[in-house]
């Protein structure tokens, strides 16, 4: 009876989330009917699951049940079945009253979930304190087997019926979702231009960035542009790979796609307070100084320079031109104070009229006509928005940003 | 019509021309309309010539044995005369502070109709001098002394006052302004409008200097002296002061006073022209009515303090006190402590920032 009733219960949230949603998507990937999680965890981890599920088409399921009548076979077969008709996908049960798992895999992905990759991601699970980060965790290993399908320039390999799942998915779907967490590391060298050590102790200083400041720094380097313009693709990048630090996704993000002269390409893309530490002089000063080092392949150089940059502005403290701003408004101000006292010591000054020897009430007006000549009309149109560097991405959020070709 | 077609756009300047389809004149350059009858009124209004400006005196004479005690005093250093009363004599000269010699007894010259008498006392002055002087800054501190201020001297300065009614004639171009927008557009839509005002305006006594030892703009910033205390000239009103002869006669004098009378009489009826965003004055003419002249004396109270071989004069209006003068000011002194002192504030505020920010 137990297991009708919970039948029912799957089978209704199913028909729920399917009302719901127009999507073909799934909108429920973990179930825990005992409230192992919060409503708000639930949340964030369907939105994560939600997400890898958008862009690499693979269905990633968790549930955590004590459900004694069901065997877990049978309830992550339901649980799986009823929730997604993706032929492409796992889910894995975790029953707390005999502490077993059991998964149920798709035929589909069964090369792409393998024992030892489901092994894994147990292991994730079960070393962390705590059902939320275990469930996560979880989620994020599973995303380490199933990412590679879909990002350009990486390496991982991937199943040949993942890959040609992508392939067919809207591509519209890959760009909808902004991650909580970002799902990169801050230095990212997509285009293999950077030396390994150098790369290695530039993200070292970007993590320092982060801790030090509260700010995500990161460098991207691209081979191309996915058709997009390099602001569309410094924006989506940072958006859909969850770059950014804090509930503003505070941050800065440089985008480089090497090439020969004039094809070159850097753009900088800010976001949060990210636009307002490095705002538009900022940007293009360290694009001014960049470039020569870029031209000159000196890539450690030229990054270090940008990172040099960015922590002169993320530095508790003053910038010096503000020392020189100062000074120079305090001696503009100290000669206006000084010239108005001198300016009290002339008081020879001609008279402009004779106002005060006006008769009184002698004034008289005898002739008053007003005649209308004509009438001009001119149009103007309306100006551009002059600060072209504040621009809405894909996602929907505002960015800041600067680049150059050369 | 020849007339109308040589006359230019109020908008643009170009020539005008008459549009047979619209029977109206219109601008070739801007495509600007206007009704013919409006241009022809406005040109009417620019026609008017401007006319000569008469005075006339009120001069009264001097009557017999009137000068017999006023002797003339001339420097030999500047050679400017002076009038005093045989009982106060003269020894120094008031512009220039060197010796003068009588050269003979005062005669010739108009006499005065009216005259000021003193009401701030030497006392009075000088006390009023130096509080002037304490109070500014970056004055040169060995400028002034209270030997100096003893050469403080009462003078009369003679005066010409002009009275008059002032006939106004102007035209005015003006604009009613009206701006809207749409989501692509700005709109400015300009009604221009040719305005016309005529009428008088009185003016009493206005005065002009009529000495060329004394400057003009210290006279007229000295101003103004109040007439209800003017009494008729009587040579007793010269005991302990010094007179100036004027050197400037009435007919010299008499532009400066129609300009100061213009301008007014223009800014005044130009004010009377209300309701639109824009007043431009195109054209006025001004004719004097009534006009009359009088020789005054005005009452001045004269300090020439030489420094660094330049004659700084001051003056105190003998009716009211008021005082004006430029004083030496130490200007590199001002903007090297103006600079230095802002330049080491700004450097002061980014200091304390710095460390505030850094905590």
């Amino acid at each position: 009876m137990t297991k009708k009733i919970f039948a029912i219960l799957v089978a209704f949230i199913i028909c729920f989330s399917i009302v719901l949603s127009a999507s073909a998507y799934t909108e429920t990937y973990v179930y825990d009917p005992d409230n192992h999680l919060t409503s708000s965890e639930i949340s964030e981890i369907n939105d994560y699951a939600s997400y890898i599920e958008s862009y690499t088409g693979v269905t990633v399921m968790f549930s955590i049940t004590g459900q004694e009548d069901m065997s877990n076979d049978e309830f992550a077969y339901m649980a799986y079945d009823t929730n997604t008709d993706n032929d492409m996908g796992i889910c894995v049960v975790h029953n707390t009253t005999d502490e077993k798992y059991f998964w149920y895999v798709t035929d589909e992905a069964q090369d792409l979930f393998t024992g030892a990759v489901v092994d894994d991601m147990l292991t994730s699970y079960d070393k962390s304190e705590s059902y939320f980060d275990g469930i996560y965790a979880y989620f994020e290993t599973a995303e380490s087997y199933v990412e590679g399908v879909n990002i350009p320039d990486n390496n991982n390999s991937s199943t040949e019926s993942v890959t040609e799942k992508n392939e067919n998915k809207p591509e519209e779907d890959t760009t909808k979702f902004v991650p909580v967490d970002r799902k990169l590391p801050l230095v990212v060298d997509n285009a293999d231009i950077i030396p390994d050590d150098a790369e290695k102790a530039l993200l070292e200083r970007c993590d320092m960035f982060v801790s030090e400041y509260e700010m995500e720094v990161a460098i991207v380097t691209v081979n191309d542009f996915e058709g997009k313009t390099s602001e569309a693709y410094a924006d989506d990048f940072y958006d859909y790979n969850g770059y950014g630090w804090g509930e503003n996704d505070d941050g800065v993000l440089v985008v480089y796609k090497p090439g020969e002269e004039g094809e070159r390409e850097i753009r900088i893309t800010t976001h949060g307070r990210g636009s307002e530490v490095f705002f538009e002089g900022i940007r293009e000063g360290i694009i001014t100084d960049m470039i020569p080092l870029l031209t000159a392949e000196d890539y450690e150089g030229a990054f270090t320079t940008y990172l040099d940059r960015a922590e002169t502005q993320l530095k508790p403290g003053i910038s010096v031109i503000w020392f020189f701003v100062l000074t120079l408004v305090g001696a503009v101000i100290g000669l206006i104070i000084t010239g108005s006292m001198t300016a009290k010591n002339k008081t020879v000054v001609p008279q402009k009229n004779a106002k005060v020897y006006t008769r009184q009430g002698s004034m008289n007006v005898t002739g008053r006509n007003d005649v209308f000549l004509y009438t001009r009309t001119d149009v103007q149109p309306k100006a551009q928005d002059n600060d072209s560097s504040t621009h809405t991405s894909s996602s929907g959020r505002t960015h800041n940003g600067s680049g150059a070709k050369f | 019509m020849s007339a109308i077609l040589e006359q230019k756009c109020p908008n643009c300047g170009g020539a005008v021309e008459f549009d047979a389809n619209s029977q109206r004149l219109k601008c070739p350059f801007c495509d600007t309309e206007f009704d013919i009858a409006a241009m022809q009124q406005a040109e009417e209004f620019k026609s008017n010539s401007v006319q000569d400006i008469n005075w006339n005196s009120q001069n009264s004479q001097w009557e017999a044995g009137e000068t017999d005690g006023m002797n003339v005093y001339v420097c030999n250093s500047c050679a400017g005369e002076i009038v005093a009363d045989a009982t106060t004599g003269a020894t120094t000269c008031p512009y220039c502070g060197n010796q003068v010699v009588m050269k003979g007894q005062f005669s010739g010259e108009l006499k005065p109709d009216l005259v000021i008498p003193f009401k701030v006392d030497k006392k009075a002055a000088k006390e009023a001098l130096k509080k002037h002087f304490k109070g500014k800054k970056f004055v040169p501190k060995a400028f002034l002394s209270d030997n100096k201020l003893e050469e403080i001297k009462g003078i009369y300065v003679p005066h010409w006052l002009y009275s008059c009614d002032a006939v106004v004639e102007a035209s005015y171009t003006a604009e009613k302004i009206r701006r809207w927008s749409d989501s692509k557009n700005n709109y400015t839509e300009k009604s221009t409008f040719n305005v016309y005002r005529s009428g008088s305006i009185g003016f009493d006594n206005v005065p002009v200097d009529g000495s060329t030892k004394m400057p003009d703009d210290l006279m007229e910033s000295v101003e103004p002296f109040d007439l209800k205390d003017a009494v008729p000239f009587n040579p007793a009103y010269l005991a302990g002061y010094l007179a100036d002869k004027y050197d400037v006669d009435v007919n010299q004098s008499m532009s400066r006073a129609n300009e100061r009378i213009r301008q007014s009489a223009c800014d005044a009826f130009e004010d009377t022209v209300q309701g639109y965003d824009t007043v431009t004055s195109s054209f006025a003419n001004m004719n004097i009515a009534n006009g009359f002249y009088k020789y005054a004396l005005y009452p001045v109270w004269i300090l020439n303090v030489k420094w660094q071989d330049k004659i700084h004069t001051f003056a105190v209006n003998g009716q009211t006190g008021k005082i004006v003068g430029n004083i030496p000011t130490e200007d590199k002194k001002a903007k090297l402590i103006g600079g230095l002192g802002g330049l080491a504030a700004g450097a002061l505020i980014y200091i304390i920032a710095a460390i505030i920010s850094s905590l």
